[in-house]
């Protein structure tokens, strides 16, 4: 069952940073440097898997996974503090975190793989689990089903958090109405940071995800951090159209990846996925539900 | 964002055009066909992210993210089926383009030799089309059209603007800047269509992004700039000391920087620099000085306002600048005098 795992794999990766991309962007902030984020997350996700190397595997595991979030999340302080406090655009600052990511990225793995051998295989740096991924129960290899595990939860926690806290309904609002938020008493700004650290921590763990499909990370997550920010859109940013969306292109994908069709060239099968979300992009365009005020600064004075 | 996926289309229809043509027609038609090519392909596949944002709003990242995919899944099954082609471990390659296409060497000297001057007319291509954006953004109707439309929507649509038309000619617009790279990239610096097998979009475009964003957004400025961020690539890579892997790097750091360039309005280094140098005593008397200072030059500046300066005489005006000079002139020796007794008589 290659494909089931492939699929299951690659939807939560984008699930993941989809929802990262959700969270911020319910709070006005967009966030385009959720690929940067994610290599930041698969490069810390190699590093610390490697030296906390234990006994334990799956404690070190799970700890790689939290420590990638924990460092994408620190990391994205950056775009916060450029977006919230200087009130820059936010997709300058999502490029040159992008960039900045990308280039600590490639001159870390090159770095590293020269002057620590014990985590590099020649290509790049590597982590510890490219082997033990093939452990399976049943149908399923172990790793992707605890990744679909953690993907339905996290997807279940937002939509909860959306529908039915008022945290989250507030937080909605700050999307929509920063103003409204700002005159009911709420701190906005505040408001503000903690999704974009929550957004960060997402992208990392979606980034150290990534690593159990590139194995190798030589300085970039293949500009899935992109792909997941259509995916986000083509959900409308929705739960549970986002969860669905991201299952079925991953599918698509990883059919065009797996099997080969005599009469159809592969480069073409590639395409099929990007083709059917641009035709759904067209035909769900009436039905758009973005954030009102995603993408502006919060500006006390403009009541 | 999608500039790298326009220059990847103009540069794979406009290679299937070189690749095919017959290569015995007059010198400089192929390499004007070439051109045309690159430019008309991006255009229209530009115009595609352009038509899906004005007519179905949807998010031109977010088309263009997936239209930079599938020209690059497209080139490489051109070249696959379409194409002779030279396989590489990392890479894949297209036969390369014959002279009567590439603009690698295209004038001959006097004994005949063919001369590389394909980096000077990447040159001229680069502040020609700067120049013709800034000539179409600043100087025409349709670029003041399109301002408008980039500030402010809704009042471009009530002034009578049709601002669908014009987002679509913009994205147009860019798809020919894109087109004019796919001719640097493809005709003069590789000479041949070639991409990586790793996915992984070209990056010429994305960095184009960066470096607009470090030049303001003015397309003069882009010149210098892109000129400065390609000699610092240049020398990065041919340095032995440096890691060759630096040059994202230093542009990611140099971005961020940038981006953040509004920090340093709100201090004011110079009061800053000078607390730092001469401790907080001395700083607070500067401080007074500049205070009082102000009290001065606006005490004078309702007499210059009232009497009208710029028109009377200059004995007249004497009467008012030179008191007013006076008063400045003791106010510095006053603190002076005290900076010094603090210091306990040094300097």
């Amino acid at each position: 069952m290659d494909l089931l795992n492939a699929t299951l794999l690659l939807s939560s990766i984008l699930l993941l940073a989809a929802l990262s991309g959700l969270f911020s962007e319910k709070a006005g902030i967009v966030n385009i440097a959720i690929n940067g984020l994610m290599i930041i997350g698969a490069m810390s996700f190699c590093i610390f898997s490697s030296v906390f190397d234990g006994k334990n595997h799956w404690f070190t595991f799970i700890f790689s996974l939290i420590m990638a979030g924990v460092v994408a999340s620190v990391f994205v302080l950056i775009h916060g503090f450029v977006t919230i406090v200087l009130k820059v655009d936010h997709v300058v600052s999502g490029t040159a975190i992008n960039l900045l990511a990308g280039g600590l990225g490639l001159f870390l793995a090159h770095y590293l793989s020269a002057h620590m051998p014990s985590i590099s295989n020649g290509a790049g740096i590597t982590h510890t689990y490219a082997p033990r991924y093939l452990d399976s129960i049943g149908l399923f290899r172990q790793t992707t089903l605890i990744y679909i595990i953690i993907g339905f939860m996290i997807s279940l926690t937002i939509w909860t958090y959306f529908k039915y806290t008022k945290a989250g309904i507030v937080h909605a609002a700050v999307g929509e109405n920063p103003n409204a938020v700002d005159s009911a008493g709420m701190k906005v700004n505040k408001i503000k940071w903690i999704a974009v650290i929550i957004s960060g921590f997402l992208a990392g763990v979606a980034g150290g995800m990534t690593m159990m499909k590139l194995g190798t990370f030589d300085g970039n997550v293949q500009g899935l951090g992109f792909v997941a920010l259509a995916i986000m859109i083509l959900g409308q940013w929705r739960t549970w159209i986002i969860f669905f969306s991201s299952i079925v292109f991953a599918l698509l994908y990883a059919i065009a990846d797996k099997y080969v069709f005599s009469s159809i060239p592969k480069d073409v099968m590639k395409m099929v996925p990007f083709i059917a979300s641009l035709i759904a992009l067209v035909l769900l365009s009436k039905f758009q539900s973005a954030p009102k005020a995603v993408g502006q600064h919060f500006d006390k004075a403009r009541r | 964002m999608g500039v790298s996926g326009q220059m990847t289309f103009g540069g794979m229809l406009a290679g299937l055009v070189a690749l095919h043509a017959a290569n015995d027609m007059p010198y400089g038609l192929g390499q004007i066909i070439v051109f045309i090519v690159c430019v008309l392909g991006a255009m229209v596949f530009a115009g595609i992210a352009g038509i899906l944002k004005a007519y179905f709003k949807i998010h031109e990242v977010v088309s263009t993210i997936m239209l930079n995919w599938i020209a690059f899944l497209l080139l490489q099954a051109v070249v696959r089926n379409f194409i002779p082609e030279f396989l590489d471990a990392t890479k894949i390659k297209s036969a390369p383009f014959s002279e009567a296409f590439s603009y690698q060497y295209i004038t001959t000297d006097a004994s005949g030799k063919s001369l590389p001057l394909g980096g000077w007319i990447a040159l001229g291509l680069l502040a020609l089309s700067a120049v013709f954006i800034w000539v179409v953004l600043f100087k025409t109707n349709i670029g003041h059209k399109m301002q408008m439309v980039g500030k402010n929507k809704d009042a471009a649509l009530a002034a009578g603007v049709n601002v669908k038309l014009i987002s679509v000619f913009s994205m147009m617009l860019s798809g020919a800047i894109a087109g004019v790279l796919a001719v640097v990239v493809y005709f003069i610096r590789d000479l041949r269509l070639s991409q990586t097998l790793a996915d992984v979009i070209p990056s010429e475009g994305f960095n184009g992004i960066a470096i607009s964003i470090l030049a303001f957004s003015n397309p003069l400025a882009i010149i210098p700039v892109s000129a400065i961020f390609g000699l610092l690539q240049a020398l990065i890579a041919n340095s032995n000391v440096i890691d060759s892997n630096f040059i994202d790097l230093s542009l990611g750091i140099l971005l961020i920087i940038v981006a953040m360039n509004s920090i340093f309005l709100r201090l004011n280094s110079r009061l800053f620099i000078h607390k730092l140098i001469f401790g907080k005593e001395r700083h607070e008397i500067y401080l007074n000085f500049l205070e009082g200072r102000n009290n001065i030059d606006s005490k004078y500046f309702d007499d210059y306002e009232n009497k009208k300066i710029d028109k009377l005489p200059k004995n007249e005006i004497s009467k008012i600048f030179i008191p007013h000079m006076q008063e400045i002139k003791n106010l510095k020796e006053k603190y002076k005098s005290e900076s010094l007794k603090l210091s306990g008589g040094k300097k």
